[in-house]
């Protein structure tokens, strides 16, 4: 590989095609249903390749990982060889053999969703009957296990008691940590999206309540400029630089983003190898060449911007038209005369 | 005096919850809460290591370790390029 190139060291693999609930923010299969799925052989090819070019950390994801007919084995190939493997799944499913397996060599991390305290809430937004009870259950075993584990909350809008609600019953589940997502504008979440519906001083506010009012395990994904100084050790940054995202079918992908624009997609596992995915896909390189170097508006000027890299290149190219636009809470904080003075160069 | 000071291109941010040390030229960020934040605060106002200690002694009288842990700190900004 080119001395020059970063190392592909995160890996986000979607192996199943869609899942079993229909998210109300989702973004996957909002375009059409991707090709046939990688075989497990073919995926053992791929991580194993991935690996050679320096990858240390693959999360599993999607769609729902768990629904790939071959998960189990997959994920047992992919923790042998991997020092980091995570997964994000809905927590519907127990395929058998998976608590044996996570037991055996146990995950990184899993996070599953759970969108309210109140089951009919969370089915009604998870498109799925029984839904709630069902990943209840699933991270209740993930506690008794001695998983790393999180529970990832969905929001659409600043409704501070069903935040409150959901901590009280991740508390009582014994979950480690509370994440909080802002619904971005992409798939089915156009429509329907945190940053659309609030004002922004309605949504700094909310942002600060989190802070000072609840406990310091919920977290919430906000750009780092916007997080108190004492909160930023905690925070998360997307390996955008290093991340390579791979479909079911194996077309390479940034995330899971090509699953519904079909412009953030290059290149298809086997006939394409990582390496040269890697090296040649345009989507790559545009990264490469554009963040964080060429991010506008306030990220440009922001002290955040080498390790934030504008957050989420998804939601700035679908907020602002490109993946070097700003983010556009960060944007809209700073056209407002919000934005921290003291985060700025 | 030893005197004490930010390296060239290095900036001190304070806010209420802590403080951040940032690298113009690297980018390099640097989060400083407590008694860090305490000294690398003194640091931007000038004083040199002397009176950072008597302040500190002041503070904490009952600490023993205080000159030690100053000189340990000092050497991790000089270390992190954040003090000339």
């Amino acid at each position: 590989m080119t001395s020059q190139l970063p190392t592909p060291r995160v890996l986000y693999i979607n192996p199943a095609d869609g899942c079993n609930l229909h998210c109300k923010h989702c973004w996957v299969n909002e375009g059409s249903r991707t090709g046939k799925l990688l075989s497990l052989e073919q995926w053992k090819d791929l991580l194993t390749q991935a690996k050679a070019l320096g990858a240390g950390y693959v999360k599993l994801t999607g769609g729902e990982p768990l629904l790939y007919k071959d998960i189990v084995p997959l994920y047992r190939f992919t923790a042998d060889i991997f020092p980091q493997v995570a997964i994000e799944t809905n927590g519907t499913l127990q395929p058998d053999g998976l608590w044996e397996t996570f037991l055996n060599k146990k995950p990184f991390h899993v996070s599953v969703s759970i969108d309210s305290a109140n089951p009919d809430i969370h089915d009604e937004f998870r498109g799925g009957t029984d839904a709630w009870k069902k990943t209840v259950a699933f991270a209740k075993k993930l506690v008794e296990h001695g998983i790393n584990n999180q529970v990832i909350m969905s929001i659409a809008d600043l409704r501070r008691q069903p935040v409150k609600d959901m901590a009280r019953l991740v508390e009582k589940l014994g979950v480690s940590t509370l994440k909080i997502n802002f619904i971005i504008p992409s798939g089915r979440g156009k429509n329907n999206n945190f940053s659309r519906n609030s004002p922004i001083k309605e949504i700094l506010d909310f942002i600060a309540w989190i802070h000072e009012e609840m406990p310091d395990w919920v977290l919430p994904s906000v750009p780092a400029a916007l997080l108190p100084v004492n909160h930023l050790k905690k925070l998360g940054y997307c390996p955008v630089r290093n991340l390579m995202g791979v479909l079911p079918d194996g077309i390479f992908s940034l995330c899971g983003v090509a699953f519904s624009r079909k412009d953030m997609a290059w290149g298809k596992f086997p006939e394409t190898s990582v390496q040269e995915a890697w090296e040649n896909s345009p989507v790559y390189r545009m990264i490469r060449s554009s963040v964080p170097g060429h991010l506008e508006g306030v990220c440009r000027r922001c002290m955040h911007k080498n390790s934030c890299a504008g957050r989420c290149v998804v939601n700035n190219l679908e907020t602002g038209g490109s993946i070097t636009s700003p983010d556009i809470l960060c944007q809209r904080a700073y056209d407002a005369g919000l934005f921290p003075e003291t985060r700025l160069l | 005096m030893a005197k004490l000071e930010y390296a060239r291109g290095v900036v001190f941010r304070r806010e209420p919850a802590g403080g951040i040390l940032f690298n113009i030229d690297t980018g390099n960020l640097q989060v400083t809460e407590g008694v860090a934040f305490g000294i690398c605060d003194m640091i931007d106002n000038g004083k040199d290591r002397e009176s950072i200690l008597l302040e500190l002694r002041n503070h904490y009288p009952a600490e023993e370790n205080l000159e030690e842990d100053l000189d340990d700190f000092v050497r991790e900004l000089r270390e992190k390029g954040a003090l000339a």
